[in-house]
C-alpha cells in the first residue's frame, strides 16, 4: 500500500497543513494522514493513535502469551475463533469509520473534510475527527424576534438540521443531502415533511438541485439562483431566515426547506408576498389585536413606496388637490431652494441610499463617526445651507422609517427599485403618472410566480378563507384548523 | 420592436403631462380677490397672495391691485407688479361690490366659472357698504382668515351659510328658485359677516336683516345652531337651537298652498326672573312660547319676501316645478301662495343649576 502514500505525498507537496504520522510497533507499521487545521487532535490522539498503538500491544503481549502457553491457544480459540490480524474497523472507538477503495474514491475529499487516513497494510480506513469549526448558536442578527425563540442558524449545517429536528420531531421530517460543488464539495441540504409537503413541488426542487453542476457553493443563494433560473420578476420568491422556528413554522405549512453548509440562512420555498409583510412574531401575540399592527404594515409598505412620488407630484403638478394652507407651508419651505422638486428629492433620496449602504458596510467603529456625519449633513447643514427643503427630509425621513418594516434585504432592494420608478412617472406627469406606475407595479406584481404557484394569493387567486386568516387579521390558532391547500394536500392541522 | 413601440407610447403619453409642470415657488397662491367697478366701467381687482418668502411670518399676504377691460386682462396686469403668476386654484374668498352685484353680476362671474384652473370652491361675498379694495385690504391688515370666520358664524349664529360658489351655480340653475348670498363689510376696521344680500335672477337686490337671514337659513335647512329670545325682560326665554329641520310640502288639497313643518331641539340657556320652569306643564309652556315666537317670525319674513322682496329666495317655485304642480306657470305666482306654518319645538335641557345626568 506504499502507493498509495506515495501518491497522497506526492500531492501534497504544497499542502504543508497535511500530516504525516507514522506508527511502527512490534513490526506492524500503519500511516495517519490528516489535515491538521480540519481535525480535533484530542480526538485523533486520544481515540485514534491510543486505540491503536493499545490494541496493537495488547495483542502482542495476547500473542507472546498464547506462544508461551498452548492450552491458552486452544482456550481462547475454543472460545473466540482463530485470532485475527489487528482489526482497525473494530479497534478505534469513534463512530464514523470507514473502509475505502482508494481507486474509487478521492482520499483527499476525506481528508478536506476532516477526516483521518488511516493505511495499514494494504487497507485504507477513514476516520472522522471533525473539529467543530463553527461558532456557538446566537440571537438572530437580521431578523428580529420579539417574543419568540432567540436561537438561530448558525453555519453548521447539523447544528442547524438539529435545531429544526428539535422543534419538529417526526420520522416524517425528510433529510437529503447532497454534496455539491466540484470544488467545494458543499452540504446541501433539502428539507421536508413527507406526509405535508406537495410531491411534484418536491420533485421539481430535486431535478433542479440534481442539475447543478458549478465548482463552488458558497452560499445558499448559489442554490437559490440555480433553482429560481427562470425568474425574472423583482420580488424575491423564496425566504431567506435565519430562524428556525420559521423554518418549522413553513415546514408544517408544507413549504420546503434548503439549508447549506456554511450558510447560516435557510431558504424556504415557495413564498408569497404576504410571508414579507407577516411575521411569525404575529403568531406570538394575542391575536385579536395583531390586526392593528399588519395595518400599520401595509400601510408602511405604500408610504414607503409612495410618499416621493406623491410628494413631487402634489407639489410640481397637483398643487390643488391639497389644502391651501399646507400649500403654503410647502411653498414657504421650498421658496429659496435653488433645485427643481425633482432634482432635489433625487439628491436626498440617493444620498440617502448612500449613507445607508456605506452605513452597512462599514465596520461597526466607523459606523457611528458616520451616523453622525450623516445625521447632520442630511438634517440639518443641507436644510440651513439652503440645498434642499425641511419638507424633503420629512419625507425622506417617512419614506426610510416606513421601510425599516421589512427586514428581508430582498424586499428592500425591490422596494428601492420600485420607489425610484414611481418617482420618475411622478416627475413626468403627476398623480396621473403614479397611477401608471401602480398599474406596472401590479402587473409586476401579479405576473410573478414563486414554484409554479401565484405569487400574489391570496389575493389573486382570491381566497377568502386565507385573507381571513392572515392577511389583515389572525385566526385564533385553536380555530385555524386547516392547512393552505395551495401548499399541501394534507389539510386538517388540528381537531 | 413591439417593446420599444409600446415604451415609446407610454412616454409620449407621460411627456405630455410635462406641459402642466409647475414649481410650487413659481406660484403666487392668491387668498383672496376682491372686485369693484370703477366709474368708468373698467374692472379694478384687488388681490392678497401669499408671502412665502417670509419663512417666520407664514399667513402675511402681498396686496396687489390693477385696472383693466376684463376681470382677466386686470388679473394678468398683476403680473407687471407681482414676480409670480397668480394661481387661483387655493382661492378660499371671492368678493364682489354692491355695485356689480346690482347691475354685472353675471358678466364677472364669467371669468371664475369658465377658468379651468380654480376649483370654484371659494366662498363668495358682496361688500356691504364699503368696496371691495378696502374689504380686501382690511382682510388683509388684521390677518383675518375669513374662511374660519364665516365657518363659526354660520355654525354658531346662522345669518350666513357656508354655500361656496359651486352650490349658489347649483341653486341659481334650479328653476323656481332665487339665490342669496352672505356679505361682509368693515365695522369701525373690523371685518364682519353681515346679513344676507336676496338676488332676484343674476340682479342683486336688496339685504335681508340679520334676523331675516336666520329665518332664511331655517327654512332652506341650512341652520346648525343659533340663538332664539322671546318675550322681554322678566318673562325672557332665551333658548339655544341646537338641531333643526324643515320639511316644506304642497298642500294636498290646496294647489297653491305650502306647509312647513319645522322640528326643532333646544336647550334652555336663560330665563327672566318670572319665568319658573318646574314640571312638564311648564315646560310644554315655555315650549309653546317658542313655538309661537319662531311662528310669528317665519310668517312675518314669509309676508315680507311675498310682498315687499318679490324674490322667491325661499323656493316655492322650485318645489312646485318638482311637484309637477302647474301653479308654478301662473304669472307671478309669489303673490299668490298661500303658506301654513307648524313649528315643533322639543327643549332636551331646561337649563337647571345642577346637572342632572
Amino acid at each position: 500500500m506504499n502507493n498509495l502514500l506515495d501518491y497522497v505525498k506526492s500531492k501534497s507537496k504544497d499542502l504543508n497543513d497535511i500530516f504525516f504520522r507514522n506508527i511502527c510497533i512490534d513490526g506492524k507499521e500503519i500511516n495517519l494522514i490528516y489535515d491538521e487545521a480540519l481535525i480535533d487532535s484530542t480526538m485523533v490522539s486520544n481515540f485514534v493513535i491510543r486505540s491503536i498503538v493499545d490494541s496493537i500491544r495488547e495483542e502482542s503481549i495476547l500473542k507472546n502469551e498464547i506462544d508461551e502457553d498452548k492450552d491458552l491457544k486452544a482456550k481462547i480459540d475454543k472460545k473466540l475463533g482463530n485470532v485475527q490480524e489487528l482489526d482497525i474497523e473494530n479497534t478505534i472507538a469513534i463512530n464514523k469509520i470507514k473502509k475505502i477503495d482508494p481507486q474509487k474514491e478521492n482520499v483527499f475529499e476525506y481528508i478536506m473534510s476532516g477526516f483521518v487516513l488511516i493505511i495499514y497494510e494494504d487497507n485504507a480506513y477513514v476516520v472522522e475527527t471533525k473539529a467543530t469549526l463553527s461558532r456557538s448558536i446566537s440571537e438572530p442578527t437580521s431578523e428580529n424576534s420579539i417574543r419568540g425563540a432567540k436561537d438561530s442558524f448558525v453555519e453548521n449545517i447539523m447544528k442547524n438540521v438539529g435545531l429544526i429536528r428539535n422543534r419538529v420531531k417526526t420520522e416524517n421530517l425528510v433529510y437529503k443531502e447532497k454534496k455539491l460543488g466540484r470544488k467545494s464539495k458543499t452540504k446541501v441540504a433539502l428539507m421536508y415533511i413527507s406526509d405535508i409537503a406537495k410531491k411534484d413541488l418536491v420533485k421539481y426542487v430535486e431535478e433542479k438541485i440534481s442539475r447543478i453542476d458549478i465548482d463552488a457553493i458558497l452560499d445558499v443563494n448559489y442554490i437559490q439562483e440555480y433553482i429560481e433560473e427562470k425568474n425574472d420578476s423583482d420580488f424575491p420568491i423564496s425566504i431567506n431566515t435565519q430562524r428556525p422556528d420559521v423554518v418549522s413554522y413553513y415546514l408544517l405549512q408544507g413549504r420546503i426547506v434548503i439549508l447549506v453548509d456554511n450558510s447560516p440562512y435557510a431558504l424556504v420555498l415557495p413564498a408569497f408576498f404576504e410571508d414579507f409583510i407577516n411575521n411569525i412574531d404575529d403568531l406570538y401575540q394575542k391575536s385579536k389585536n395583531v390586526t392593528f399592527t399588519k395595518v400599520i404594515r401595509y400601510i408602511s409598505l405604500i408610504l414607503t413606496i409612495l410618499t416621493p412620488a406623491l410628494y413631487l407630484s402634489l407639489i410640481t403638478f397637483d398643487q390643488e388637490s391639497i389644502p391651501a394652507e399646507l400649500l403654503t407651508a410647502f411653498a414657504t419651505q421650498r421658496e429659496g431652494v435653488p433645485f427643481p422638486a425633482f432634482v432635489e428629492a433625487i439628491i436626498m433620496i440617493f444620498s440617502f441610499e448612500i449613507l445607508r449602504e456605506s452605513d452597512m458596510r462599514s465596520n461597526k467603529v466607523s459606523g457611528n463617526t458616520l451616523s453622525i456625519v450623516g445625521a447632520l449633513i442630511l438634517g440639518d447643514a443641507a436644510v440651513s445651507a439652503g440645498i434642499v427643503s425641511p419638507i424633503m427630509i420629512i419625507v425622506v425621513a417617512i419614506t426610510t422609517i416606513s421601510g425599516l418594516n421589512f427586514s428581508d434585504i430582498n424586499v428592500i432592494n425591490v422596494l428601492r427599485k420600485w420607489r425610484a420608478i414611481f418617482m420618475l412617472f411622478a416627475s413626468l406627469c403627476g398623480i396621473i403618472g403614479i397611477g401608471i406606475a401602480t398599474i406596472l407595479f401590479v402587473a409586476s406584481l401579479v405576473s410573478t410566480r414563486s414554484y409554479t404557484k401565484p405569487f400574489t394569493y391570496p389575493v389573486s387567486p382570491l381566497n377568502f378563507t386565507e385573507m381571513k386568516k392572515s392577511l389583515f387579521t389572525r385566526i385564533n390558532i385553536s380555530k385555524d384548523k386547516k392547512r393552505q391547500k395551495i401548499l399541501t394536500n394534507n389539510l386538517t392541522k388540528s381537531r | 420592436m413591439r417593446k420599444y413601440i409600446i415604451a415609446l407610447l407610454v412616454l409620449v403619453i407621460l411627456f405630455d403631462g410635462l406641459n402642466n409642470l409647475r414649481e410650487v415657488t413659481d406660484l403666487a397662491i392668491v387668498k383672496a380677490i376682491g372686485i369693484d367697478m370703477t366709474e368708468d366701467g373698467q374692472y379694478k381687482t384687488t388681490v392678497i397672495v401669499i408671502d412665502t418668502s417670509n419663512k417666520e411670518a407664514q399667513n402675511e399676504g402681498i396686496i396687489y391691485e390693477a385696472i383693466g377691460e376684463s376681470v382677466h386682462d386686470s388679473a394678468r396686469k398683476i403680473v407687471n407688479e407681482s414676480p409670480k403668476k397668480l394661481y387661483l386654484a387655493q382661492m378660499e374668498t371671492l368678493i364682489l361690490s354692491e355695485d356689480i352685484a346690482k347691475n354685472n353680476f353675471e358678466d364677472t362671474l364669467g371669468f371664475f366659472i369658465r377658468d379651468n384652473e380654480g376649483s370654484n370652491a371659494f366662498y363668495l361675498f358682496i361688500a356691504n357698504g364699503c368696496t371691495s379694495d378696502e374689504l380686501i385690504k382690511s382682510i388683509n391688515e388684521e390677518k383675518i382668515n375669513i374662511k374660519s370666520l364665516l365657518n363659526s358664524s354660520a355654525r354658531y349664529r346662522g345669518n350666513c351659510n357656508m354655500d361656496s360658489l359651486n352650490d349658489i351655480l347649483k341653486t341659481k340653475m334650479k328653476p323656481g328658485i332665487n339665490i342669496a348670498i352672505n356679505t361682509a363689510s368693515i365695522d369701525d376696521t373690523k371685518v364682519k359677516i353681515n346679513s344676507m344680500a336676496y338676488f332676484d335672477g343674476w340682479n342683486m337686490r336688496g339685504y335681508l336683516t340679520d334676523d331675516e337671514s336666520i329665518i332664511y337659513n331655517l327654512l332652506r335647512n341650512n341652520l346648525d345652531n343659533t340663538i332664539v329670545v322671546a318675550e322681554q325682560k322678566e318673562n325672557r326665554i332665551g333658548a339655544e337651537i341646537i338641531y333643526s329641520k324643515t320639511e316644506m310640502t304642497l298642500d294636498k288639497e290646496q294647489n297653491n298652498k305650502v306647509n312647513f313643518n319645522i322640528k326643532i331641539k333646544a336647550n334652555i340657556s336663560e330665563t327672566g326672573s318670572d319665568v319658573i320652569i318646574k314640571d312638564s306643564e311648564q315646560i310644554q309652556n315655555v315650549e309653546y312660547i317658542l313655538e309661537e315666537k319662531i311662528k310669528t317670525d317665519v310668517n312675518e319674513f314669509i309676508e315680507k319676501v311675498k310682498n315687499e322682496y318679490g324674490s322667491d329666495i325661499i323656493g316655492f317655485g322650485n318645489l312646485m316645478y318638482r311637484k309637477k304642480d302647474d301653479f308654478f306657470y301662473e304669472d307671478n305666482y309669489l303673490s299668490k301662495i298661500d303658506t301654513s306654518v307648524n313649528v315643533e319645538i322639543d327643549i332636551q335641557n331646561q337649563g337647571g343649576v345642577t346637572k342632572k345626568w
